[in-house]
C-alpha cells in the first residue's frame, strides 16, 4: 500500500515537472512583456535593459526555469511581471475559489445522488423522464449561457419583485459591511447565483452517473438474492444497492472536484469573482504578454490538486471496494 | 437475440450429414448494421435530435447563401428588435443578427466536426495500438494519455489559443488545437474495446488460421469496436462545441471578423437586459445544437453499443 | 393435507422490442411436504424464469399471470413488502451464480447473519454464531475464519455453499435451487450436491431442483417435470420419466446423451433441429419440427399435460401409443458409409509434445500492478497424437488443458518443451514458417458465438482461411465454401446470413467448416460441445465422428465432460493441476482407473439413471484444487487424496506403468472399478 502511494506520488511529481517545463517554455515564448516599453518613444536602452534584468529576461530560458523551480522548492513562487508575489496572490485566490466550489460540490453531490437514485428506482417513470430531460438540458448548456441567464434575467426579476437587491451579481461581497452576521449574509447573497450556476452544470453529470451506477447494481444478481433472503425493500435499496452504487460516483466526484479547484473559470468571470480561474485568465491575457510566473504558479497549485485527488480517488475506491482492497 | 423461428414442416430424413441444420429460418437476413439502424429508429429523442440537427445545418448553409444580408453587412437599423426585415433583430452597430447566427452556427458546427475528425483519428490509432499490442506499447501510450489528461485542458488551450487565434482562419487553428487535446477519451475507449476483443475467441481463431495483424485489426477488431468509436466521436462533437463556445466567449477562440455562437453571446452580453434578442438567439441556437448532438449520441449508444451504459 | 406449494396456470410474458416472449406457459404443479421435484429443460425452456416468477423476483418488464399458493396463501397478488415475509422463511432460493449473487461489499458471514437478524428476534452476535454453525453444516471447513472473508476470496464451491447456508438460515418450507452446480467442476459439484442433501435433511424442506443435467435429477429428485419451449411437457415419478417416458422430447433427450456406463460406444441419436423461438410460437405442439412421430393433429392443436399413467402426465397426442417404448430417434441420423478407403495409417505420431511447460506471470491488483509470482499452468506434459486417432484430454477447469491446446497451436508461446508436427519442431519456427504450417493444424473453440466474428456473414467466415492463405479464387472459391457448408450439414444458401441468425449447434458447424477449409490433418477441439444443449450436442458429436472417418483427421479433443470423452476418444489423458496423472486407452482409463484422482472424477459424474444413482457409492474429495501459483510439493494431488502418505509430499510420482498396463502417476496406483456396471 505504502509502496503504491509512493509510486503514485512520484509519478505525479514527474508529470508536474514535465508539465510545468512545457508550460513555462510555451508561455515565456508567447509574448514579450517589454514590447510596449520598447515601442514607447524616448525610453533609453539602459531602462529597457534594467527592466529586462528585473524580469530575468536576459537569462537563458533554461536558467529561468531552473531558478523558478529552485525558488518553488523553497516555498517561493516568485513575482509576477507586475511585481506582485505570486504565492500570496494565489493563496487569496484559492480561498475565493474554495468559497465558490465547495458549496457547489456539496450541493451537487446531494442533488446528484438523490436524483440519480430516484431516477434509477423509478426508471422510465415520469420522474425519471423529467430528471433525464433536465440533466440533458443542463449539460448541453454552456456555463456562461446559464450564468448570464441567472445574472441578467433571474436576478433582475427577483430583485425587482422584492424591491431591493437580494441577489448580487458582481463580486464576492460588498465592501464596508460590518457585523459577523451581516457579512455572512452578504457573502451568501453574493455566492448564491454563481454557486447555483456551478451546481446545475455539475449535478447534471453526476446524477446521470449515479443513475447508471444504480441501475447496474439494481440489476445485479446479489440484489436479487438480497430480495430472495426476505430483506425489506428499504434495506435492499439502502444497505445492499446504494453501498455499491456510490463507489464509482465517489471517485468521479473526487476527480471533478480537483478540476474545479483549478478554477471554475467561466463562472468566476461571469460573476466577476477573483478566484483561481480569473487569475489564470488574467495571467494569460495580460496587457503585454502572458505572465510566465503567474501561469506557472497557477499550474503548480491546480495540477497538484488534480494529482492528489486522483490518488485520493483510487484510494477511496480501494477502501470502499473490498475486491480491490485485498488484491 | 431472437432465435430464428423454425418452419412448421417436419424434417425429412436427409442424405447428407444434416441434423440440426435442416431447419430453415424464415427470418430475413439482417446484418448488425440493419439491427443497429432499427434500434436507433426506436429512440425517439435521438431521431428528433437528428432531425433538428440536420435542419440546423441546412438552415445555416442556406441562410448564409440566400439570405439578403451577409453576416458582415452593416445595415442602417441599429439595435432593432425582431421584425420581418430582421427576423432576429440587429445589434448595436447594425449587423443583421439572423445572418450572423447562421454564419456562427456554420462556423461552430464545422469547427466541432473537424475537432471530432482529428480526435477520432488520433484516438483510434493510439487506442488501437495500445489495446492490440498491450504490454510496453500499452504502458507507454497510456502514460502519455494520462499526461494529456492531467494537463488542465483549459490552461493549455488558453495559451495556445491566445497565440494562434490571432491568425486568419482562426476556426481551423482552434479546431486543430482542440482536436490534438480531445482524443484521450477516444483512445481509452478504443483501447478498452481492443483489450477485450483481443481475448475473444474469434480473434484467436484468426491467429490460428495465420491471419496478419493488419488483417485482424482492420477487418475484425475495428468493425467490432466501431460502435463505441462512433458514440464517443459524436459526444466529442458536443464537447468541442461546448469548449469552442467557451473559448470564443472568453475572446480567445474565433476572432472577428469571423463569428461563432460563443462570440455572439459574448458581444451581446453587455446589452443583454435591454436587447435580450442579442442573448437569446445565439444562446438558443447553441444549446439546441449541443442538445441535439447529445441526443443523437445517446441514441447511437443504445443502437451500437448496448453494453456501454449512459454514464453521463 | 394441502400441498406446501401449488402453482396453477402460471404464465410469464416479457415485453421486448421483437415482440412478446412467452417464457413460461401454463405451468401447473403441486409440491408436497418433504418432496423433491426436479425441473429439467434446455436453455430457454423457461425453468429458471418459472422459479423467479414463483418468488416474485422477475424484472419489471415481465407480466405474470396465474396463481402461486404457498401454504394456502396467494403470492402473486402480494406487495413487495409482504412478499419479503414469505421469502427466505417459506420459500428460500439458491441462485445459479454464487459469485455475482453475493454482495461484494460484505463478508460472507455477515451476509448469512443478516438473513437471520433482520428476520428474527435475535441479537447480531447470536445471529453471527448461528451463521457460523450454518456454514459448518454445509461443509465449509474452519467456518469461523471463512465467515470473515469476502465473496471474491472464496472458491466457487465455497461460495455456492454460502448461498445454500443463506437459504437454510430461516428454516424454509421449500428450497428452490436454480442450476446450483452449473458452473462447478464435477468433483466440486459432488460436494455441493452433498451440501444440498444435508440442507434438505436439516431443514426438512421440500425442494425444487432446476437443472439441465439429467444425471443430477436422477440422483436427487422424487418427481421430475420436463419443460420445453416454456411449457411442462411431461411430469411424473422419477423412475417413470427415465424408464417409461411418454413424451418424444424426453425420449429424445435421454437417447441423445453419451453414457458413462453405456454398453459399447454406440452412435448417438440426436434430436434434429433446435428449440423454437418463444416470440412467435406457431400453433400446435412446439416440438413438431423436431418430432419423429408427428401426426396431422400435432401441428394444429397444442397438447396439454394429461394423465398418461397413474401420477404420470404427458403433453403428447400420442402418449398412449408411446407406452410400447419404440426407439424413436434411431433412424433419423444414419452413419454415412465411409466414402473411400483412406491411405494406411502411419505409425509415427502426427503431433508430438514433450515436456511442455507454460508459466504465466501473475500480476496483482488494480492499484499496484506488480508481478507476484508465476502461474504454473502446464508443467511438463508429454503427449502423442497418431494419425486418425482421437486423443481426449480431460480435467477440471484450471488444470491447464486449454493452455496445453493453445501452446500446441502456437497461440501461446511455450515456456519450454517441444511441440512437433510430424518431423517439424513448431516452437522454433518463425512467424512466416508457422503460417504455412498452420494449414495442417486447425482449431475449433468452445463458444460458437464468441468464436465467430458477429459482423461478418458466415460464408465469409468460412472463406477467411482461404483468403488468408491466398487460396481464394473467384471462380472456385464460392464452390469450395458451398462444399464445406454441405460437409458440415449446413445449407449453402445461408452463407450470407450472420452468426446471430443461427442456433448454437449451427454456429458450431460454421466453426468446424472454417477449421476444415484448409484441409488440415489435425483438429484441436477445445470443449467443442460443452456450450451446446444436450439435444444438439449429439448431432455435433456425430458430425465430428463422421468427418474423421471421411477425411482421415486426427483429433485432440479437450473436454471436462467425461461421458463425451468416453464416447468419442480412442485414448484418454487425465490432467490435474498442470500435469498428466493417467493416460491409456479408453477402456483402460474408464474400466480400470488406477489413479485416485481419475477414480474420484469418474465416481463424481452423475449418471442419468435413477436406479444406478441410488446404488452408487461416491468417492467424495475434500477441499478445493490448490492454487497453480504455488502447487503442492511432490504429488500435486496429495492435498485431496485419501491415500496420501509421507512419500507423496517428498517424491513426485512419475507417469509410468506401475503394473496396471498403462501409465499412472501415483505411488499407490491400484485398479478399481468405480463405474456402475452396464445398464440392464
Amino acid at each position: 500500500m505504502w509502496i503504491y502511494l509512493l509510486r503514485r506520488l512520484l509519478a505525479g511529481v514527474i508529470v508536474m515537472l514535465v508539465l510545468s517545463f512545457g508550460v513555462f517554455i510555451l508561455v515565456a515564448l508567447s509574448g514579450n512583456p517589454l514590447a510596449a516599453l520598447k515601442a514607447t518613444p524616448g525610453v533609453s536602452r539602459a531602462t529597457i535593459a534594467a527592466a529586462a534584468a528585473q524580469l530575468h529576461l536576459n537569462e537563458p530560458l533554461a536558467d529561468r526555469y531552473w531558478n523558478w523551480l529552485d525558488g518553488l522548492l523553497h516555498g517561493n513562487f516568485g513575482s509576477s511581471y507586475t511585481g506582485q508575489p505570486v504565492g500570496s496572490q494565489i493563496a487569496q485566490r484559492l480561498l475565493v475559489t474554495v468559497k465558490l466550489v465547495v458549496p457547489a460540490v456539496i450541493l451537487s453531490v446531494l442533488i446528484g445522488v438523490v436524483v440519480g437514485v430516484i431516477s434509477a428506482v423509478r426508471q422510465y417513470k415520469p420522474v425519471d423522464h423529467v430528471s433525464t430531460g433536465l440533466a440533458y438540458l443542463f449539460y448541453s448548456t454552456p456555463v456562461f449561457v446559464l450564468g448570464l441567464l441567472l445574472k441578467d434575467f433571474l436576478a433582475v426579476d427577483v430583485n425587482r419583485a422584492v424591491g431591493h437587491t437580494v441577489l448580487f451579481t458582481v463580486g464576492q461581497s460588498t465592501p464596508g459591511i460590518t457585523g459577523t452576521w451581516n457579512v455572512l449574509a452578504n457573502e451568501v447573497q453574493h455566492a448564491a447565483l454563481p454557486v447555483i450556476t456551478l451546481t446545475l452544470v455539475t449535478y447534471a453529470t453526476w446524477s446521470r452517473f449515479q443513475r447508471a451506477a444504480m441501475l447496474d447494481v439494481l440489476n445485479a444478481d446479489y440484489i436479487r438474492l438480497a430480495r430472495a433472503k426476505g430483506l425489506s425493500p428499504r434495506r435492499v435499496l439502502f444497505v445492499h444497492a446504494l453501498r455499491n452504487a456510490l463507489i464509482p460516483v465517489i471517485t468521479v466526484v473526487a476527480i471533478d472536484f480537483a478540476a474545479l479547484i483549478g478554477g471554475a473559470l467561466v463562472t468566476e468571470i461571469v460573476f466577476s469573482w477573483n478566484g483561481m480561474g480569473q487569475y489564470l485568465f488574467n495571467g494569460l491575457t495580460g496587457a503585454e504578454s502572458p505572465d510566465v510566473y503567474a501561469v506557472s504558479g497557477w499550474l503548480m497549485v491546480a495540477g497538484t490538486a488534480v494529482v492528489m485527488f486522483n490518488i485520493l480517488a483510487d484510494l477511496l475506491y480501494g477502501v470502499l471496494d473490498p475486491r480491490i482492497r485485498n488484491a | 437475440m431472437p432465435e430464428p423461428a423454425p418452419g412448421i414442416t417436419p424434417p425429412t430424413p436427409a442424405l447428407t450429414l444434416v441434423t440440426d441444420a435442416i431447419q430453415d429460418p424464415a427470418v430475413e437476413s439482417r446484418s448488425q448494421f440493419r439491427l443497429a439502424l432499427e434500434r436507433f429508429a426506436h429512440h425517439r429523442l435521438a431521431l428528433a435530435g437528428l432531425v433538428v440537427f440536420l435542419l440546423l445545418v441546412l438552415l445555416s448553409t442556406l441562410g448564409s447563401v440566400f439570405w439578403q444580408y451577409s453576416y458582415s453587412t452593416i445595415t442602417s437599423d441599429f439595435a432593432t428588435g425582431p421584425s420581418p426585415q430582421h427576423p432576429f433583430g440587429t445589434d448595436l452597430i447594425g449587423h443583421d443578427l439572423f445572418a450572423q447566427v447562421m454564419e456562427a452556427e456554420a462556423t461552430s458546427v464545422k469547427t466541432a466536426a473537424l475537432v471530432a475528425l482529428i480526435a477520432t483519428t488520433i484516438g483510434t490509432v493510439i487506442g488501437a495500438i495500445a489495446g492490440y499490442y498491450g504490454k510496453l506499447a500499452d504502458a507507454l501510450l497510456m502514460r502519455f494519455t494520462d499526461l494529456i489528461l492531467a494537463v488542465p485542458l483549459l490552461a493549455v488551450l488558453l495559451v495556445l489559443a491566445n497565440k494562434l487565434s490571432k491568425q486568419a482562419g482562426s476556426w481551423f487553428w482552434i479546431a486543430l488545437i482542440l482536436g490534438l487535446l480531445l482524443w484521450t477519451n477516444l483512445a481509452r475507449q478504443v483501447r478498452g474495446a481492443f483489450l477485450s476483443l483481443r481475448e475473444r475467441e474469434f480473434v484467436e481463431a484468426e491467429h490460428a488460421i495465420g491471419a496478419s495483424d493488419l488483417r485482424i485489426v482492420f477487418r475484425h477488431m475495428i468493425p467490432n469496436a466501431i460502435g463505441s468509436i462512433v458514440v464517443t466521436a459524436t459526444l466529442t462533437v458536443a464537447l468541442a462545441l461546448l469548449i469552442e463556445a467557451v473559448l470564443s466567449f472568453l475572446g480567445l477562440g474565433i476572432q472577428p471578423p469571423e463569428v461563432s455562437l460563443g462570440s455572439l453571446v459574448s458581444s451581446g452580453q453587455d446589452a443583454a437586459t435591454s436587447l435580450p434578442w442579442l442573448f437569446f438567439f445565439p444562446s438558443g441556437f447553441l444549446v439546441v445544437t449541443i442538445l441535439s448532438i447529445n441526443f443523437i449520441g445517446d441514441g447511437l449508444r443504445d443502437a451500437l453499443d448496448p453494453t456501454q451504459r449512459a454514464t453521463r | 393435507m394441502s400441498p406446501l406449494l401449488e402453482v396453477m396456470g402460471l404464465n410469464v410474458t416479457f415485453r421486448t422490442r421483437d415482440g412478446d416472449v412467452h417464457a413460461v406457459r401454463d405451468l401447473t404443479f403441486r409440491l408436497g411436504r418433504g418432496e423433491t421435484l426436479g425441473i429439467v429443460g434446455e436453455s430457454g425452456s423457461g425453468k429458471s424464469t418459472a422459479a423467479l416468477a414463483i418468488l416474485g423476483l422477475l424484472a419489471k418488464n415481465a407480466r405474470v399471470t396465474g396463481s402461486v399458493k404457498a401454504a394456502g396463501q396467494e403470492l402473486l397478488s402480494l406487495r413487495e413488502r409482504d412478499l419479503a415475509h414469505v421469502r427466505g422463511s417459506v420459500i428460500a432460493y439458491v441462485p445459479q451464480d454464487p459469485l455475482s449473487s453475493l454482495n461484494p461489499a460484505f463478508t460472507v458471514g455477515w451476509q448469512v447473519a443478516e438473513t437471520i437478524w433482520t428476520r428474527r428476534e435475535m441479537s447480531k452476535e447470536a445471529a453471527h454464531r448461528r451463521a457460523v454453525e450454518l456454514l459448518e453444516a454445509v461443509g465449509i471447513p474452519r467456518a469461523a475464519e471463512q465467515a470473515r472473508r469476502f465473496p471474491h476470496e472464496l472458491s466457487g464451491g465455497m461460495r455456492q455453499r454460502v448461498v445454500i447456508a443463506i437459504a437454510m438460515a430461516n428454516d424454509p418450507d421449500v428450497i428452490i435451487a436454480d442450476e446450483p452446480t452449473t458452473a462447478l467442476d464435477v468433483t466440486i459439484q459432488a460436494q455441493v450436491l452433498e451440501a444440498l442433501r444435508s440442507a434438505r435433511e436439516l431443514t426438512g424442506a421440500s425442494m425444487i431442483l432446476i437443472t439441465h443435467d439429467l444425471g443430477i435429477v436422477a440422483g436427487l429428485a422424487d418427481r421430475v417435470m420436463v419443460m420445453y419451449a416454456g411449457k411442462p411437457v411431461e411430469a411424473g415419478p422419477v423412475d417413470d420419466i427415465f424408464f417409461r417416458s411418454r413424451m418424444p422430447y424426453t425420449l429424445g433427450l435421454l437417447g441423445s446423451l453419451p453414457r458413462l456406463d453405456g454398453v459399447g460406444y454406440a452412435r448417438l441419436r440426436p434430436i434434429p433441429g433446435a428449440p423454437p423461438s418463444l416470440v412467435k410460437l406457431p400453433p400446435g405442439c412446439p416440438f413438431v419440427p423436431r418430432c419423429p412421430v408427428v401426426i396431422g393433429r400435432c401441428a394444429e392443436e397444442e397438447p396439454t399435460l394429461r394423465l398418461a399413467a397413474p401420477e404420470h402426465s404427458s403433453a403428447c397426442h400420442r402418449s398412449r401409443e408411446l407406452a410400447a417404448g419404440v426407439p424413436l430417434f434411431g433412424t433419423a441420423d444414419p452413419a454415412p458409409p465411409a466414402p473411400q478407403t483412406l491411405p494406411a495409417v502411419d505409425d509415427r505420431p502426427i503431433i508430438g509434445v514433450t515436456d511442455l511447460v507454460k508459466h504465466y506471470p501473475l500480476t496483482s491488483g488494480r492499484l499496484a500492478r506488480r508481478k507476484v509470482g508465476n502461474v504454473h499452468a502446464v508443467c511438463g506434459v508429454s503427449l502423442e497424437l497418431r494419425e486418425r486417432e482421437t486423443l481426449g484430454l480431460v480435467g477440471e477447469s484450471g488444470c491447464g488443458k486449454s493452455t496445453t491446446a493453445r501452446s500446441i497451436l502456437q497461440l501461446l508461446p511455450a515456456t519450454s518443451g517441444s511441440v512437433r508436427f510430424g518431423d517439424q519442431e513448431l516452437t522454433t519456427q518463425t512467424r512466416r514458417q508457422l503460417r504455412a504450417l498452420r494449414q495442417h493444424v486447425q482449431v475449433v473453440f468452445q463458444d460458437p458465438m464468441a468464436s465467430l466474428d458477429p459482423r461478418i456473414p458466415v460464408g465469409e467466415i468460412v472463406a477467411e482461411p482461404l483468403r488468408v492463405h491466398e487460396r481464394w479464387d473467384r471462380r472456385t472459391g464460392p464452390a469450395r465454401v458451398a462444399e464445406l457448408f454441405r460437409l458440415v450439414g449446413l445449407n449453402p444458401e445461408h452463407r450470407n446470413r450472420y452468426p446471430h441468425e443461427f442456433s448454437g449447434g449451427q454456429r458450431q458447424r460454421v466453426g468446424i467448416a472454417r477449421a476444415l477449409a484448409l484441409e488440415p490433418k489435425v483438429l484441436v477441439l477445445d470443449e467443442p460441445v460443452s456450450a451446446l444443449d444436450v439435444s444438439v450436442q449429439a448431432g455435433v458429436v456425430n458430425l465430428l465422428e463422421d468427418l474423421q472417418d471421411r477425411l482421415g483427421l486426427s483429433y485432440l479433443f479437450i473436454a471436462h465432460d467425461l461421458s463425451v470423452i468416453r464416447h468419442i476418444c480412442d485414448r484418454v489423458a487425465v490432467m490435474y493441476l498442470g500435469k498428466l496423472v493417467e493416460t491409456g486407452t479408453r477402456s483402460q482409463v474408464y474400466d480400470a482407473p488406477s489413479h485416485p484422482y481419475t477414480q474420484a472424477l469418474l465416481s463424481a459424474v452423475p449418471v442419468p439413471d435413477p436406479q444406478v444413482e441410488r446404488q452408487r457409492r461416491r468417492i467424495l474429495l475434500t477441499g478445493d484444487v490448490p492454487s497453480a501459483t504455488s502447487p503442492p510439493s511432490g504429488c500435486r494431488f496429495r492435498t485431496r487424496c485419501w491415500k496420501a502418505q509421507g512419500i507423496c509430499a517428498t517424491e513426485e510420482p512419475v507417469l509410468a506403468d506401475r503394473g496396471q498396463g498403462h501409465p499412472v502417476a501415483c505411488h499407490f496406483a491400484e485398479k478399481a472399478a468405480v463405474l456402475p456396471g452396464p445398464r440392464r
